[in-house]
């Protein structure tokens, strides 16, 4: 009896061990990531996801790359003398111990010359460089904001959108 | 006899310019008080244009209904987009409480990379009623005037700074493609006498436009 609660004891100390030890080295995941549909004729298309940091240090995202894309960056919409205007950003800190949006009209992932738009349906690979040197790759699946035909209101949410696809590293 | 005439000729000048009132009165009903647009202090009745391939869209385009313009560009990824997906959630309010929306006409400041065909297909992937038009720059600045849009080419020089430049400047060869346009982000109601009455300013809540427009 005590043998077998030695046991579970040592295989609970082995699981637990191999997932703190990966997430020393980055404790982040990628939640409710997507990509937004865009036209077939459109040129760019943008990503969208929140970033928990479990860390007490701050996390630095430096560089992104998308598969199927030639040129990814990581961007921020804001207004500035009444226009919309947008940057790309040499990087983007994630305080400590936070959930950080990238969201439509703020931080985005900005994907460019693509060879082709990536539809509804489809899963665009990304992966991002983090300042100290970690990558960190997600599968993003494409999505529309809302439905051109009867709205389904359920799509209207975003928070509500699955974690199917919650990566953690 | 002189004196009748000039009598007559005062009493059709009255009258006429009495009409010219009416008509005008007529061309410029008063607004519903609404909640989140901001009503122009003036109606501004827009210019001679003609937009399109065939210069097809002029001022008729906006004569016997309700419109939202927005002005944007198809290379847009996040403020374009987001916009008019919101404009489809508005159509989807108003199509749910009966109500007619009103039509959607997004104009392409960038006729150097965007083409009258392809901001048709771009609009109708958000909604199949919705407009996409570009024209010559002449054209859409009279547009722009009008509306009090501002527009500005920018792009990421070499001293990684951006560089903001009005839209037909010379920019590097390097640049021809990948440059970005900050613009405003305003949406314009015209009414049916194709008369600029209102705007809508960022951020938008579909919830909030929808309620504006049903006042309508």
């Amino acid at each position: 009896m005590q043998k077998s609660i030695m046991t579970t004891l040592l295989a609970t100390a082995i699981f637990s061990a191999a997932p703190t030890f990966a997430a020393q080295q980055t404790n982040m995941m990628i939640m409710d990531s997507w990509v937004r549909a865009a036209p077939p004729s459109a040129k760019v298309q943008a990503a969208f996801f929140t970033v928990m940091n479990h860390n007490d240090q701050p996390i630095v995202i430096t560089d992104v790359e998308a598969q199927g894309f030639n040129r990814s960056e990581l961007h921020l919409s804001s207004k500035k003398n009444g226009m919309m205007i947008m940057e790309k950003q040499q990087q983007i800190t994630i305080p400590a111990n936070t959930a950080f949006q990238f969201k439509p009209g703020s931080y985005h992932v900005m994907l460019l010359e693509p060879n082709k738009i990536a539809a509804v349906g489809e899963q665009v690979n990304m992966s991002f460089t983090l300042l100290n040197g970690d990558k960190i790759s997600v599968q993003m699946p494409v999505k529309r904001d809302n439905n051109k035909a009867k709205m389904d209101h359920s799509h209207m949410d975003h928070s509500k959108m699955d974690h199917s696809n919650m990566k953690h590293n | 006899m002189k004196k009748s005439k000039a009598i007559i000729a005062a009493g059709i000048i009255g009258l006429s310019a009495f009409a010219a009132i009416v008509a005008n009165n007529m061309q410029q009903p008063s607004l519903p008080p609404f909640t989140t647009a901001y009503a122009q202090p003036q109606q501004v009745t827009l210019p001679d244009f003609a937009l399109g391939d065939k210069q097809e869209f002029t001022n008729t385009l906006f004569k016997d209904k309700w419109s939202l313009v927005f002005f944007g560009y198809a290379s847009c990824p996040d403020i374009c987009p987001t916009e008019l997906y919101n404009l489809n959630n508005v159509a989807n309010m108003m199509a749910d409480a009966g109500k007619t929306m009103p039509q959607v006409v997004f104009i392409s400041v960038d006729p150097q990379r965007d083409d009258n065909a392809m901001l048709t297909t771009y609009a109708h992937f958000y909604n199949d009623d919705f407009m996409g038009m570009t024209g010559a720059t002449s054209e859409i600045d009279k547009l722009v005037a009008s509306f009090g849009v501002i527009y500005q080419k920018t792009f990421l020089a070499n001293n990684g700074k951006y560089v903001s430049v009005p839209y037909t400047s010379p920019i590097p060869e390097e640049q021809r493609e990948s440059y970005l346009i900050n613009h405003s982000s305003r949406l314009y109601l015209v009414n049916p006498q194709g008369q600029y009455v209102a705007a809508f300013a960022p951020p938008h809540s579909a919830k909030k436009i929808a309620e504006d427009l049903l006042l309508l």
